[in-house]
């Protein structure tokens, strides 16, 4: 099954996304991992204190291919937040941030708060962030770096961790 | 004992075709006891179906719940190999078919078959369907549907099932021998409870009740054909009273045993009153060879039976009835070997009568005489009437003998020689003998009141009378009430009567004789009396039987002197009855007997007749002989054959 019929098949799975989207090559994958990272901020919990907002804040740049699948979830419910994603320049308060691995930082952000950091693609040897959505065999797969997440005050379901492709 | 044949020619031990209580309990105890094992059991096995499908489907929903629970990721994220993974324990799962989770567009997600089930080996009939919801933070994604098969609920009731059985054969085990122990001794009181209630315990003969019993028995039979043979024992009454109980009942033993040698296999024996036997004869082959063995029978008890006081005649009287010959039914069959059995004793006991249709016409007759007669007594229809007494000369009525009459109101006069010995069978002689003293009394006190006559009256009394306790208080009533004078009644007792019982007749004749009223002897010399009582027996008046008188003048003028001659030397009036021509009346007077009665003077007649020829008879009234008082009336029934419908 390649990503295109995966995607449908995940659409369709996740009430979330309930509009039947069109099979395109490249979009559907960002669909696919845009969703992928809703599901995992379903199970994702962070730090009271640090969420007290309601919207839970998506980071990420306008440039990365995901930009505008992850806008369309915005509005979206995560455990009784908001999905919002913002462009996110230095000194924004993020919850997730969503980065290209080409883009990703070389090593783990000093201040990135209580911020889940997806990193996009297999990185070259920068900053892997504490989920590293990959491709692998044409499946979207992910890693999940726990102590990264643990460094955040952030804790996964594990459930989530079953899913994980690697969990260091 | 065996009582009953259930076919031809073969015998069971049991009557009819009754089940033994023993046998009925002992089937009962089993069926009530597997009755209620297999409803305890079918209970029972329904409370573990029901158990064991609760904790299936339990099991299935808990498995279906953890499932849901832990698929939700992988449903989210649609990672099937992830939620294949998840649902790869359920091989643990011995009852699953199968574990599918759809999504919350229905479709299939993943499923899990076993690999028992993925070949194919299980029916797939004998499952059930859980579902469970998969939900994820309240929100449902899809649902989890679990298929489990039953066989492990069959398994688990077989297991059951075997679990009873074992019980079950084991309590019986213990209980078993407990219920045949109860059994046997429910057999053995049963089997003596029969012994006794079908057995005479003097004789070990069938009893009346097993008698009967067979006898229905053998007339349900097809074709049945029997002799009934009633046999009476003539004078076992005599042998229980002068021996005693235990002779009697020895008398019984052997005779019964006797009789049953007598019959031998022709048919059985049964004691069905005192010292009442029947002789069941079946089958039969004619109704000579019922006869042969009759006579038999009747053979067998002409021999003295030793007894430990002495040896015993037990001569018996035999009726026969054959069925269905002779009758249609049992009843009738009963009825006419019993009519038989009357005819037997009637006609002078120690016989054997075959039944005859006019017997029962006869019997019919007395049966019909006893109802009316006893309606008559009722309603006073009997009349008196009354025969005069003569001194010697014929010309002096001195006394008048009471007689009683039945006018039938359709029949005519019925004579008292068929009716007073029915009265006298049935104890209604005590009534007609009490209203006829009455009656008499009433009567002949008027007319002395009235100055008619100055007569003395005769009574007859009856043994039955003489026995009854009240006998001398009606006499003393029946003066009282007419205020007739006591030595003007004479009661007449026969020699027999006085001689049953010498004591007690001499203690009755002198409370008689107390109170004033005269006491005769009739039919003196008939019987077998002996002269020495003349002496003992208080008595005023010896009567010359009509045989004796009827003789006269040619012949028995030796008995009639030696009467008067005996009368005359204990200090007796004597009168003769049946005196029927002048020579005789000629006789007696010469031979210096007191007085007469009969035809040839005057015939037992109405009281209105008698006052006529009173009044007629101006030389009426009591001679009397030095003082002596007259004849008194007498109406024995030898004069009722002749007079009775005068």
């Amino acid at each position: 099954m390649g990503p295109c019929l995966r995607l449908a098949a995940a659409l369709l799975a996740l009430p979330l996304l309930s509009a039947a989207p069109s099979c395109r090559a490249q979009g559907q994958d960002d669909q696919l991992k845009a969703a992928y990272i809703l599901n995992i901020a379903l199970f994702t919990t962070w730090p009271p204190a640090a969420a007290p907002a309601k919207a839970l804040t998506v980071c990420a740049s306008p440039q990365h291919s995901l930009w505008d699948s992850l806008r369309e979830l915005d509005g979206r419910n995560v455990n009784g937040r908001t999905w919002a994603t913002v462009d996110g320049g230095p000194g924004k308060a993020c919850d997730i941030v969503v980065v290209a691995a080409a883009r990703a930082p070389r090593s783990a952000p000093k201040e990135a708060g209580n911020a889940l950091y997806v990193i996009d693609g297999t990185p070259s040897g920068t900053y892997a962030g504490a989920i590293n959505l990959v491709e692998e065999s044409q499946h979207i797969r992910f890693d999940v770096d726990t102590r990264e997440a643990t460094r955040a005050g952030i804790k996964f379901s594990s459930r989530l961790l079953r899913l994980a492709r690697n969990v260091t | 004992m065996r009582l009953f044949r259930t076919r031809r020619g073969t015998a069971s031990g049991r009557p009819g075709d009754r089940a033994s209580i023993s046998s009925a309990v002992g089937t009962g105890q089993i069926v009530a006891a597997v009755a209620s094992l297999v409803i305890a059991s079918v209970v029972l096995l329904a409370y573990q179906f029901v158990s064991l499908r609760n904790a299936l489907t339990n099991e299935a929903r808990v498995q279906a719940g953890i499932i849901a629970d832990n698929i939700t990721a992988p449903l989210m994220f649609h990672d099937r190999e992830a939620a294949a993974d998840m649902l790869r324990p359920l091989h643990f799962a011995a009852n699953l078919v199968s574990a599918t989770v759809y999504d919350s567009a229905g479709r299939r997600f993943v499923s899990y078959v076993p690999e028992a089930q993925a070949q194919g080996v299980l029916e797939p009939e004998g499952t059930v369907g859980m579902e469970a919801p998969v939900a994820y933070r309240g929100k449902v994604i899809g649902k989890v549907e679990l298929i489990v098969n039953m066989t492990g609920l069959r398994v688990g009731l077989l297991r059951y099932v075997v679990f009873l059985g074992l019980t079950i054969a084991g309590a019986l085990g213990i209980v078993m021998p407990i219920l045949r122990r109860t059994r046997s001794r429910v057999a053995r009181a049963e089997r003596e409870l029969d012994y006794l209630a079908y057995t005479d315990p003097v004789t070990a003969l069938p009893n009346r009740h097993a008698t009967y019993l067979r006898l229905e028995h053998e007339l349900s039979l097809p074709d049945a054909r029997l002799a009934l043979l009633l046999l009476d024992l003539d004078n076992f009454k005599v042998v229980n009273d002068t021996l005693g109980h235990s002779a009697g009942d020895e008398l019984l033993r052997k005779v019964a045993a006797a009789v049953r040698g007598a019959v031998g296999g022709a048919g059985i024996v049964g004691r069905i009153g005192g010292d009442e036997f029947a002789i069941i004869l079946a089958p039969l082959a004619g109704r000579e060879a019922a006869l042969d063995v009759a006579k038999a029978v009747a053979a067998s008890l002409c021999v003295p039976f030793p007894l430990e006081q002495g040896e015993v005649f037990a001569s018996a009287s035999i009726g026969m009835c054959v069925y269905p010959d002779d009758v249609a039914s049992s009843a009738e069959l009963l009825s006419s070997a019993d009519t038989a059995l009357y005819a037997a004793k009637n006609g002078g006991r120690n016989r054997v009568v075959d039944f005859r249709p006019e017997m029962t016409l006869a019997t019919q007759r007395r049966a019909r005489i006893e109802r009316e007669l006893r309606k008559a007594l009722e309603a006073e229809a009997l009349r008196v009437y009354y025969q005069p007494q003569f001194d010697c000369s014929g010309r002096h009525i001195v006394g008048v003998e009471a007689l009683v009459r039945w006018p039938h109101p359709e029949h005519g006069f019925v004579t008292p020689a068929e009716f007073i010995p029915i009265a006298e069978e049935t104890g209604m002689i005590v009534e007609l003998g009490r209203w006829v003293l009455r009656r008499a009394c009433h009567d002949v006190a008027g007319w002395l009141r009235a100055g008619v006559a100055d007569l003395s009256l005769a009574v007859n009394v009856s043994a039955r009378q003489m026995r009854e306790p009240g006998f001398i208080g009606d006499v003393m009533r029946a003066l009282a009430d007419s205020a007739l004078p006591p030595e003007h009644l004479e009661l007449e007792l026969t020699e027999s009567l006085l001689m049953e019982n010498v004591d007690t007749a001499i203690e009755f004749m002198r409370q008689i004789r107390a109170a004033g009223i005269r006491l005769s002897i009739d039919d003196f010399g008939t019987g077998y009396s002996s002269l020495s009582y003349l002496q003992s027996f208080p008595i005023n008046q010896l009567k010359i039987d009509r045989s004796f008188v009827q003789l006269l003048p040619q012949r028995g003028e030796t008995i009639a002197r030696a009467i008067i001659s005996l009368g005359r030397g204990f200090g007796l009036t004597v009168l003769a009855e049946g005196v029927e021509d002048h020579a005789q009346l000629e006789w007696l007077r010469a031979a210096g007997c007191d007085y007469v009665q009969g035809f040839l003077l005057g015939k037992p007649m109405p009281a209105e007749d008698l006052l006529a020829r009173l009044a007629a008879n101006p030389d009426r009234g009591r001679p009397g002989q030095d003082g002596a008082h007259p004849a008194p009336g007498y109406a024995s029934t030898e004069n009722l054959n002749r007079d009775s419908v005068a």
